[in-house]
């Protein structure tokens, strides 16, 4: 399958402040990636280094056979870029700014923008600065399924957005994806929202990369067992497909890769006393809390 | 492509250039009415010899037009594209950066040159109802300093606000402050006579700098 992105070795760091280091992953086309990550790990620095507006410190960083900090601008035009906060020109109105970029983009789809927009009964003379945040993430939005991008990078797009928008923001994205075979790359907070839509998620950790992997084999993989021990604090797990623990009182809760049988031979062999041993099944939030830890 | 830029372009500044150019009008009007009220109450030899002999600048008022002028475009112009790092919606429009800044730079002054040559023309045609024709020269190369300054702070102020970083930003406005100052250094006509066309210079290699503090900007300098 062809990579619309592909990060080799990236290595960023800020003087002398390691964000990350020999980070690999690869986005194929015709997916939608969700790229995870607790506050700090370098979600943002990822998504700057993908949109061209970072060098990373080493490594390469591919975008649809261009270096992300230098792409062409030709490259640039197949490439729809949602800003945090859906940055747009709010000094103009909806008529102006559909005007302004339809100048940019030969394959522009005026009417993708319009049916998005006029489902919010916005007059068209209304200046983009005087609408709430939901109707401005329709407008950014609108405006990117009008460029009608190859790829598309959506840096937290749920932020500041209701439960409302954020549905209609995501079936409109979903729909177009899925029917025009397009590629996302994304970040949210919201990651419930998430899980409905993405293929494949991409999870950092501390100053790496934890896992790149389809979201159905991550989540059909990655287990959660809750057990009863008189000792929970006395356990501790070096093996590498157990991720985090948890205790309270004298139950533990393990999230692992292992499977039941592979976890008991573990919990044997290390002489525990335990009973009660079941598997909790996990949303795709609680799978990320899992393996990153809440802290 | 070229004209979309300049349409935007045009969005953000209007209502500052139509405000300016507004001023500039009252500007000359003022100026007019007070060398009149001057002829009138004092007498044309007393204004003559005022203009001729202690080298009086009727025209003061327009000093500093062109400077307020160029850091108020300045200030509608590129102050709404680096708020929320806007100017990154621009880079990544399929076109040149160099290109994109070049155009939007080139909306300003053009605005800018309009504002002043609105001024120049008024003051100058004003001037020659009253005033011979080496006074209306030495107008001019009186004022051309000051509209030299009027583009400085243009500039001064696009890269002041494009510029990532405090301690640079301090260095550009300290720099162009001086630079002002030097084009204000007059104080009787005709004074920069010999040396305009040297200042002129340097005020167009000034209009190359934008693309600096761009080029920071678009690499993520900090």
């Amino acid at each position: 399958m062809e990579n619309v992105i592909e990060c080799i070795n990236l290595t960023h760091k800020y003087g002398n402040k390691l964000v990350y280091e020999n980070m690999n992953f690869t986005v194929q086309k015709g997916r939608i990636f969700g790229l995870l990550g607790k506050n700090g790990m370098g979600k943002t620095t990822s998504i700057n280094i993908l949109m061209g507006f970072l060098r990373p410190t080493s490594g390469r960083c591919m975008i649809l056979g261009d270096e992300s900090h230098k792409l062409t601008p030709r490259v640039r035009a197949r490439i729809g870029l949602l800003h945090e906060g859906h940055v747009t020109y709010d000094f103009m109105n909806v008529t102006q700014i559909e005007k302004f970029y339809s100048r940019f983009f030969p394959n522009w789809k005026k009417e993708f923008y319009y049916d998005l927009v006029d489902r919010m009964h916005v007059p068209h003379q209304q200046v983009i600065s005087h609408m709430s945040c939901g109707q401005r993430s329709q407008v950014a939005l609108g405006l990117i399924l009008a460029q009608n991008p190859e790829l598309m990078i959506l840096d937290d797009y749920s932020m500041g957005l209701d439960a409302g928008y954020r549905m209609l923001f995501m079936d409109f994205l979903t729909d177009y994806v899925r029917a025009y075979n397009k590629t996302v790359f994304m970040t949210s907070h919201i990651i419930q929202d998430m899980e409905k839509v993405i293929d494949d998620a991409i999870i950092m950790g501390y100053q790496k990369l934890l896992l790149q992997a389809p979201l159905k084999e991550f989540m059909r993989t990655f287990h959660r067992y809750i057990f009863e021990t008189p000792y929970p604090e006395k356990i501790t797990f070096q093996e590498e497909g157990v991720k985090n623990t948890e205790v309270i009182r004298n139950h533990m809760t393990v999230y692992t890769f292992c499977e039941r049988a592979e976890l008991e031979n573990i919990l044997s062999a290390k002489g525990v006393e335990y009973k009660d041993l079941a598997e909790e099944s996990m949303t795709l939030e609680e799978a990320f809390i899992g393996l990153t830890g809440k802290y | 492509m070229i004209k979309a830029i300049f349409y935007k372009e045009w969005l953000k500044i209007r209502w500052a250039f139509i405000a300016l150019v507004l001023a500039s009008i009252f500007a000359i009007i003022y100026i007019c009415l007070d060398v009149r009220q001057s002829f009138e109450m004092s007498g044309a030899l007393r204004n003559w010899l005022q203009v001729v002999l202690r080298k009086n600048m009727y025209y003061s008022a327009f000093r500093y037009i062109p400077a307020v002028s160029g850091i108020v475009i300045g200030i509608f112009q590129f102050v709404p594209e680096v708020s929320k790092k806007r100017l990154r919606l621009a880079f990544h429009l399929p076109v040149d950066e160099r290109k994109s800044l070049f155009l939007m730079e080139l909306v300003g002054i053009t605005a800018n040159l309009i504002v002043y040559l609105l001024l120049a023309i008024g003051l100058l045609g004003f001037s020659r109802m009253y005033f011979p024709a080496e006074i209306v020269n030495s107008t001019f190369i009186t004022i051309l300093p000051w509209i030299l300054a009027g583009f400085v702070g243009y500039m001064a102020t696009a890269m002041i606000a494009l510029e990532p970083s405090l301690l640079l930003r301090i260095v550009y406005a300290v720099v162009s402050y001086g630079f002002m100052q030097l084009l204000y250094a007059g104080t009787f006509l005709n004074q920069f006579q010999h040396s305009i066309g040297k200042y002129g210079i340097v005020t167009a290699i000034y209009l190359l700098t934008v693309l600096f503090p761009g080029y920071r900007f678009r690499r993520g300098a900090k």
